[in-house]
């Protein structure tokens, strides 16, 4: 049976030599099977590590040494209890003040429910709060305006492209405008994760730091990979994606160290090959439909991450928002032309 | 023979208990008798090997022999 430690309150415990009884009496009565851990004199305590059923013997010697024992307490149990008790006692006490007030659900004080219906409700009050000008999500409001206008911007850049570079040709539209429009999604919704993300400025836990690399990356390479794939084949989009996907993953996951650099690895190079053989799977099969799910589904999940990160680290401070609209734009921009051009002039697989 | 030794260090029943039972493990040794308060232990031993072995676990039980 497993030793458990136990606490036996005493009396007359006076010097080394009361101590070197005891263990004379504990080992009579174990037969050297319990073991004296600790005298308190002041308390006139015994802390012995022995079996359950040994105590009442062992109660018994020690009173005989002329060290009478009043109660025996079992620490271990009492030790699990506490903590349990403790455990219990932060769940209920958990300060409201650290939580984002609109992540309880409207009306109730608790932060945390089974209730699925709460919890849409309180995505939904977030989603409320951010476009109605709610000033918690000032932040979050000022980054969502410049995604907005950043797309704006970066369709009028293709409009002036299309119309200067490429002669306003309508094969390139037909061929390619559907995809471009995609590109430009995908370019602001990426860096509107990643910019949320980087101008938290906190060290986040390791689940979430995993979490956020592996979405970054996933995310990233999904977009990129498929798009590339549905228009210069597998392996260019293979390419494009793992090489977009696997160093923003791993970037945004090295908050927590090795661990979320590896989440974030491989999630990019899941992603970014997954997205490409998805395309090319789909040529024949409504690929427009496809990929118009999967943009929607993409920027769904970005957008719960960044619900994710708020949930976890309230909203962003406007001391740490130190972001112009001109680096925004310029960061959304440069990916969106790169891929622009491999999806125009760059190399194609047989199969296209 | 009567033995009889001066000891330091006793302060309690504890430290007489020990000594008692200590010395009465001791071959040659019986009819021990120890008190804290004078700082005495006495005892008969057959011979003088026992005295010396008395000895020997009263200071080792981290007591002084004078």
């Amino acid at each position: 049976m497993a030793k458990e430690q136990y606490i036996f309150k005493t009396q007359n415990l006076v010097c080394n030599s009361c101590e070197g009884l005891i263990r004379r009496a504990i080992a009579k009565a174990s037969g050297g099977n319990a073991a004296l851990e600790g005298v308190d004199f002041t308390r006139q305590e015994l802390s012995i590590m022995c079996e359950p059923q040994q105590v009442s013997q062992l109660a018994r010697e020690i009173s005989q040494a002329g060290y009478p024992v009043r109660e025996t307490i079992n620490r271990t149990v009492q030790a699990a209890k506490i903590d349990a008790a403790k455990s219990q006692v932060q769940v209920q006490n958990k300060p409201e003040t650290t939580e984002p007030s609109l992540v309880k659900a409207p009306g109730k004080n608790s932060s945390n429910s089974d209730n699925e219906l709460e919890d849409i409700g309180r995505v939904l009050a977030v989603a409320g709060g951010l476009l109605n000008g709610n000033p918690e999500f000032a932040s979050e409001r000022e980054l969502m305006e410049m995604a907005l206008l950043s797309f704006g911007l970066i369709a009028l850049t293709t409009w002036m492209l299309f119309v200067i570079a490429f002669d306003s040709s309508p094969k390139l539209l037909e061929k390619f405008g559907f995809f471009i429009a995609l590109d430009a999604l995908a370019s602001v919704a990426s860096m509107s994760t990643i910019y949320h993300f980087k101008l938290f400025r906190r060290e986040w836990s390791c689940m979430s730091g995993m979490m956020i690399g592996m979405t970054i990356g996933m995310g990233t390479g999904f977009l990129f990979g498929a798009l590339v794939g549905a228009t210069n084949g597998m392996f260019m989009g293979s390419l494009v994606g793992m090489t977009i996907g696997m160093p923003v993953g791993a970037w945004a996951g090295r908050c927590c160290g090795i661990m979320g650099v590896m989440e974030g690895l491989m999630a990019g190079l899941m992603a970014g090959t997954m997205g490409a053989m998805l395309s090319v799977m789909m040529l024949d099969d409504h690929l427009h439909e496809f990929l118009a799910i999967l943009w929607a589904a993409s920027i769904g999940i970005l957008s719960a991450l960044s619900f994710m990160m708020y949930k976890e680290a309230g909203s962003l401070k406007k001391e740490h928002f130190d972001v112009s609209f001109f680096e925004f734009f310029m960061a959304s921009l440069i990916p969106f032309l790169v891929i622009f051009a491999i999806m125009v002039f760059g190399p194609r697989s047989g199969v296209l | 023979m009567d033995a009889k030794l001066k000891v330091k260090g006793m302060h309690c029943k504890s430290c007489e208990q020990i000594l008692k039972e200590d010395l009465a493990e001791i071959a040659g040794i019986s009819n021990v008798f120890a008190d804290s308060g004078i700082g005495l232990v006495s005892f008969k031993a057959e011979a003088q090997e026992a005295v010396k072995k008395a000895k020997e676990a009263i200071k080792k039980n981290g007591y002084s022999v004078e």
